[in-house]
């Protein structure tokens, strides 16, 4: 049943992003949502919200996987690796946050998103579907909600 | 404090970096740091309190933090500040910001201590000199002479971002405190004594200050508007031993901005306008009112050619009413990121107007300024 729903919202994301990205976003399995307007990914991985959808707090998770985290943030997050590396050092000296975790491989990225409440992170999509949740990420100016 | 005074930057920054390549985290405290060293040649006249005209050394900055996440709600946190500019700083340690910051819900959020005092888009981040490309942001609207006075005020602000689902986001912070100098190194004390002004310190009106962002449903567009008002007691002593005051009564600033980004090309342009009023008194008797008004702009752009090399330029514009002059300011800049931790810049200026001096004359020669800095951060 598990693996059903997996595939359907994988399907679902499909749908919405896969068409110009290989990289779909994850989140932990107990989240309360399958999808997030991407301004709203926006929002949290650029710091200017801290919450989920269902209210629990985000807990964002970056890769240092160049090419996947160059795709994540140029597909979703709308902005060059050196844009998003500035606004977090930014935060930082500013005292306003802290930046992303970040994992040098998808298997330590999903491990901690499988047992963290409120993380999001992303990875690229295989035919391996890891215990985590993938969301629909959707687009309002594009019509793909 | 003088635990920086005769100490290399350079030897700092060896040490530092033999420490860790990158920030520190130890458990829940995390730790980041920076330091620079910079050289200024000019032509005509002097960058503010700088020896520029022969070239100078004397301008670096030295900061490091700590901070950590009490809770899900609560964070704290604190940088140290050492820096040098000319006659300013002399590398005085300064507590640059140590606040306690709640944040209840997205939308509230609240910190006191000692915090940033918005004053244009980037205010927040003027000593950081990795997160842009120029080395000085436009003195119109940042005042590099005064920086030690607007940074930051000791007092309370509440701030939110207010999430929607057609028109972006908009993010909000109303502030209250008292600014707080060092007399003895501050940039005030290098303002009045460019105009001949004895400076032993400084009695601080409250401070107010409103900052307004919209990050539009355009990707990578945001506006902002931001409002502030100030005043102190500038005291000092007479040759005769008698005592002097400027007033300067609440001065109200108000600033308009926007930035884009777009794929590797970063925007900005950002207007100020301000007016006040001084008055002077010698031994107590009120010899002088000069009412005085300020309006200028800047128009900014950089591109970001590839991992090591960024591009950019500006150009900004100040007319002062009372003084009747007026300056315009050509920039260019270049950044080589040398490593993810070390960076080094150079900067050209073509200036049009005495702004930015101490020791010119009203409607003093065109002139041009260089500069180069290096920064090494973790």
């Amino acid at each position: 049943m598990r693996r059903t729903v997996l595939i359907l919202l994988t399907a679902l994301g499909l749908s919405a992003h896969y068409a110009h990205a290989e990289v779909v976003v994850i989140v932990n399995p107990e989240a309360k949502f399958a999808s997030m307007d991407e301004k709203a990914v926006q929002d949290i991985y650029l710091g200017l919200t801290k919450t989920l959808p269902d209210k629990v707090k985000a807990v964002p998770v970056v890769l240092s996987i160049e090419k996947t985290h160059d795709e994540f943030l140029k597909t979703y997050i709308k902005r060059t690796s050196a844009q998003f590396d500035n606004l977090w050092k930014k935060a930082v000296f500013s005292g306003k946050g802290k930046p992303p975790q970040e994992f040098e491989t998808e298997a330590d990225l999903i491990a901690f998103v499988k047992e963290t409440p409120g993380a999001i992170g992303y990875i690229t999509l295989s035919d391996q579907m890891p215990e985590v949740k993938i969301i629909t990420i959707e687009n309002q100016k594009k019509g793909d909600k | 404090m003088k635990i920086f005074k005769h100490t290399s930057p350079i030897v700092l920054a060896l040490s530092i970096g033999a420490l860790s390549a990158t920030a520190a985290d130890f458990g829940d405290l995390e730790i980041h740091g920076f330091i620079s060293q910079g050289y200024v040649k000019s032509s005509e006249y002097n960058y503010f309190s700088l020896k520029s005209k022969e070239g100078s050394l004397q301008f670096n900055e030295m900061g490091i933090n700590f901070s950590t996440e009490l809770s899900d709600e609560l964070r704290a946190g604190i940088q140290i500040l050492s820096r040098d500019f000319g006659e300013a700083g002399n590398n005085q340690v300064t507590i640059d910001w140590a606040y306690g910051d709640y944040l209840y819900r997205d939308w509230l959020g609240f910190r006191a201590g000692r915090v940033k005092t918005p004053a244009g888009l980037y205010s927040d981040t003027r000593d950081i000199d990795m997160v842009r490309t120029s080395i000085f942001l436009p003195t119109v609207v940042y005042e590099e002479s005064l920086r030690d006075f607007h940074v930051a005020v000791n007092g309370a602000e509440i701030y939110g971002t207010i999430a929607t689902d057609d028109l972006g986001s908009f993010q909000y912070l109303a502030q209250a405190g008292y600014s707080d100098v060092d007399s003895q190194n501050s940039g005030l004390k290098t303002f009045y004594a460019a105009k001949g002004t004895p400076f032993d310190g400084l009695d601080p009106d409250m401070t107010y200050a409103f900052k307004f962002i919209w990050n539009t449903p355009l990707d990578g567009l945001r506006l902002g508007t931001i409002y502030k008002r100030f005043g102190y007691t500038a005291l000092g002593t007479m040759a005769n031993g008698l005592p002097t005051e400027r007033n300067l009564h609440p001065m109200n600033v108000g600033i308009i901005s926007a930035e884009y980004l777009y794929g590797n090309l970063a925007l900005a342009a950002e207007g100020v306008h301000r007016r006040g009023r001084i008055s002077i008194a010698n031994n107590n008797i009120n010899v002088a009112n000069l009412l005085f008004e300020d309006i200028g702009g800047y128009v900014s752009g950089s591109y970001r050619c590839n991992d090591w090399l960024e591009l950019g330029t500006s150009y900004s514009y100040l007319d002062e009413q009372l003084s009747g002059n007026i300056t315009h300011d050509i920039a260019l800049s270049s950044r080589f990121d040398l490593t993810d931790n070390w960076i080094l810049k150079f900067e050209g200026h073509y200036v049009n107007g005495v702004a930015n001096t101490f020791d010119a004359p009203v409607n003093g020669d065109d002139w041009l300024m260089f500069a180069m800095k290096t920064t090494f951060s973790f």
